[in-house]
């Protein structure tokens, strides 16, 4: 499988965001039918961009990580930006974050600017930063809203 | 649920019932509970707001719990429970906080000190060293 990673941009606008087809993100297309994920084990760091299907991150890495599916395990540490489908943290990520679904777990600690659809947070995880739910108005909106 | 109401009958509560709409400033030693409207300063030791609850304007609680609307600038000084049917937007300090899927932040959140207990959050956002030494 031969891939033109250099070609791939982050979208810019949430149409674009929006319209981001991850079925046809081509490192996905050879990894799902494979199962193959990546790992940056502890001892590595990446400076620079890692495009990737699925990522499990316990090292550190700067800059953009694109993929379709991020955890940041417990040892990790993420600086940059995030564009991803779903991100789970259980570890360190300071960046401006475009996303799905976002889970903050155990001690996480997620700053910066996200972007997001749908969060969760569960233990000692810590949240700071500019949030932004995308995609309009939330889903469950209260009662008293709505009769207003 | 440890902070339900009744639990807190030595001290002052506040109910804002469904229908009900309360504007002003209020100091509330127990808890408030909202399923109305409330907007305002609020001040109070537990805030619960239920699902058709909406509240707006400064609010400052040791606890709260939420499952309806709140706007503005919300300090939780202790911890922060905002449930799947919530929302929550403005401006939002928490020292603990749990966020159900579902539940819908939108705004500018910020980590007040956890006390002496823990290191400064800002240290452990920020600071990213490979430990090479």
């Amino acid at each position: 499988m031969t891939c033109e990673f250099s070609s791939l941009r982050v979208p810019e606008n949430e149409d674009e965001v929006e319209a981001f087809d991850w079925k046809a993100f081509a490192p996905a297309a050879a990894a799902r039918k494979n199962n193959f994920f990546l790992i940056v084990d502890e001892a590595t760091g990446i400076d620079g961009k890692l495009v990737t299907w699925t990522a499990f991150i316990h090292g550190q890495a700067d800059g953009l990580v694109f993929a379709e599916h991020v955890t940041v395990e417990k040892s990790g540490r993420v600086r940059g930006m995030i564009f991803c489908r779903t991100l789970t943290v259980l570890g360190h990520v300071a960046a401006d974050v475009i996303c799905e679904v976002v889970h903050v777990r155990g001690n996480g600690v997620l700053s910066g600017t996200v972007r997001h659809k749908s969060m969760r947070v569960e233990g000692d995880g810590l949240v700071t930063g500019s949030f932004e739910r995308r995609g309009g108005e939330p889903a469950h909106r209260p009662a008293a809203r709505q009769q207003a | 649920m440890s902070d339900k109401l009744g639990d807190k009958s030595s001290e002052g509560a506040l109910f804002i019932g469904v229908g009900v709409e309360l504007k002003g400033d209020v100091a509330v030693p127990g808890a408030a509970s909202v399923d109305g409207r409330f907007e305002g300063t609020l001040k109070a030791k537990t805030l619960i707001v239920g699902q058709t609850g909406h509240v707006s304007g400064q609010i400052d609680v040791e606890t709260a719990e939420i499952r309806g609307m709140v706007e503005d600038h919300l300090t939780v000084k202790n911890r922060l429970v905002l449930r799947a049917s919530g929302s929550l937007s403005g401006t939002i300090s928490y020292s603990k906080i749990m966020v159900e899927e579902g539940g819908s932040i939108s705004g500018t959140i910020e980590m007040m000190a956890r006390g002496a207990v823990e290191a400064e959050p800002e240290a452990k956002v920020v600071q990213f060293h490979q430990g090479a030494d």
